[in-house]
């Protein structure tokens, strides 16, 4: 999975249908999840999240570098989150548009949130990655697994599963210092 | 703002790896003084809380809503060239009128057509239909006419009637697994090895051992399906994505599609204990566990035929939103629903539906409502008020 940052800004920019499934694997689940902390509701985080990427498809904007296109995602969505509770509370369809303010500060709370959310993208994204049998642990346990569930399937040891798992992790964070140039910087 | 995002995720990456090191005091003291900040820190560390994060970002299938994009975006670019097309065309039929105008120096009144009202459109409901997958990787496709199918090791495979039957599995010592796919639009019948009964519903997976050694006789499921378990002497597992159910010679209904937000088990006689992620929760008959996207299970009483009541080939639905019925019916009636208007997704609906009718029956009701009007264009049913 080792793409560089102009792949990733050419499948935005030059919209690029097929790479663009690409920005959905590495940015949808993590962007929904961001709504959902705001809106509280599984499916309009998902209409939120899916309303932002086709704007930004439908419109002509030229993002600079990947960092430029993630901040933008996280302003947008959280914009349209707030968008979308307002027009729960005042009954009234608002406008849905893209009215972001860029400069516009989050509070401090808000803004260590968007932090957080980054980062988890960043080590979910990596999953993909790890060694296989890290990476079985990893997935079974995302599965709702119990440790002895695990060990049985696979058939180790319950200690080995509990090594694979904290290597499984370990690895993961390893990762994001790893690929500090791919994203960001 | 955008400059202080990107330092600070790149600072508490680094900080990921700082425990080894001991550099950066610096970076460290800064961050881990905000009280905001600190705590991303220690959650980035708390495999428990990423183990957490992973299942709910799980639950967002991005090629789900890939798929969803890259057809609104067709639909777009489609719409973009009709409107190039017919303009093109109303200019070439105005051209045409005027030469018939000049042709033609007087006018005949039109007769006028009475119009009848036929439904087009009619959209049948789903049938018998499945794909059978054996151990060797072979593929047999099952539809409407019976089979019979020996495998090399000389299992037998008897479908008909839209019932999967197993022969001849007897000497048997280890487990041979074989999966069953029904698409969207189908459903399917199966007696497994043991007698056991299950009623796959459209677009579900059901993956099992011809047959079942050991001391557990566990069945993977995804999508919903239908058990009636025969009494044996070793347990009997159903695992889903989210959780497993625990039985011993029961009915009961599952119900746990990957792009839903919650799975549901409900239990109609019998006993079976539900376990998911360190909780267990045993179900009497009448009652129901539901598994949320959070990984929270929630227990209820319920009227089991409307979860149920599939399988026997009626919808029950009690006060359900537009948005849920229609999600169950696209499944069944393999269509597209577009809503003009996003506030009909919540009006709410009591009523039975005859699952083998065709859905333009049920249109029809939803029509007589009042509140609902509907358009069919080849698969696609669009609703408008």
């Amino acid at each position: 999975m080792l793409l560089d940052e102009q792949e990733i800004l050419n499948a935005v920019n030059q919209k690029d249908l097929k790479a663009w499934e690409k920005i959905y694997d590495f940015y949808y689940s993590a962007l929904c999840s961001y709504a959902n902390s705001i809106v509280k509701d599984f499916e309009s985080s998902k209409d939120i999240v899916q309303d932002v990427l086709i704007k930004i498809w439908d419109s002509d904007r030229h993002f600079g570098s990947v960092k430029d296109f993630t901040w933008y995602l996280y302003r947008a969505v959280y914009n349209n989150s707030l968008y979308h509770l307002r027009s729960l509370q005042s009954h009234q369809n608002a406008l849905r548009q893209m009215m972001i303010e860029e400069d516009a500060d989050f509070d401090e709370e808000q803004f260590a949130a968007t932090v957080q959310e980054e980062l988890i993208r960043q080590l979910y994204v990596y999953i993909d990655d790890l060694p296989k049998d890290r990476k079985e642990v990893i997935l079974l346990s995302l599965k709702g697994y119990s440790g002895n569930e695990i060990a049985e399937t696979l058939g180790i040891t319950i200690n080995t599963v509990k090594k694979q798992k904290n290597r499984g992790f370990k690895y993961l964070r390893e990762k994001l210092q790893d690929n500090v140039w791919l994203f960001l910087i | 703002m955008k400059e202080r995002f990107i330092r600070t995720v790149e600072r508490l990456k680094k900080m990921q790896v700082l425990e080894e090191f001991g550099e950066m005091e610096e970076v460290r003291s800064d961050i881990l003084e905000d009280k905001y900040l600190k705590t991303i820190h220690k959650n980035l560390q708390d495999d428990n809380f990423l183990v957490k994060k992973f299942v709910e970002y799980q639950c967002y299938s991005s090629s789900d809503a890939y798929q969803g994009f890259v057809a609104i975006i067709k639909k777009k670019r489609f719409r973009k060239k009709i409107i190039l097309l017919s303009s093109a065309a109303a200019i070439f039929i105005l051209f045409l009128g005027i030469i018939w105008l000049c042709e033609n120096f007087s006018f005949h009144p039109q007769q006028k057509k009475v119009m009848t009202s036929v439904e087009k459109n009619v959209i049948l409901a789903g049938s018998s239909k499945a794909q059978l997958t054996l151990a060797n990787g072979e593929v047999i496709n099952m539809g409407k006419d019976s089979m019979n199918v020996r495998t090399g090791e000389g299992i037998e495979i008897n479908y008909t009637g839209g019932m999967i039957s197993y022969k001849n599995t007897g000497d048997m010592t280890e487990l041979v697994y074989n999966c069953l796919t029904i698409p969207i639009g189908g459903e399917c019948h199966i007696v497994l090895e043991d007698g056991t009964n299950v009623w796959m519903n459209a677009d579900s997976k059901l993956t099992y051992p011809v047959k079942f050694v050991g001391e557990e006789r566990v069945v993977q499921l995804e999508g919903e399906a239908y058990f009636e378990v025969t009494k044996g002497k070793t347990p009997f597992i159903v695992r889903t994505a989210r959780g497993k159910v625990r039985v011993h010679g029961t009915s009961f209904n599952v119900k746990s599609y990957a792009g839903e937000r919650d799975a549901f088990t409900t239990l109609v006689s019998g006993k079976i204990s539900y376990e998911y992620a360190n909780q267990i929760i045993e179900l009497n008959p009448g009652e129901q566990v539901i598994v949320s996207c959070n990984g929270k299970l929630e227990k209820r009483s319920v009227n089991t035929l409307e979860y149920v009541g599939w399988k026997d080939g009626l919808y029950i639905f009690k006060k359900c939103s537009l948005e849920s019925i229609m999600t169950e019916l696209v499944r069944w009636y393999d269509v597209e629903v577009v809503y003009q208007d996003e506030t009909l997704k919540n009006i709410a609906f009591t009523g039975n539906l005859e699952r083998y009718d065709t859905i333009n029956a049920f249109l029809k009701i939803l029509k007589r409502s009042g509140e609902v009007n509907y358009q069919v264009k080849g698969k696609t049913i669009i609703l408008f008020k």
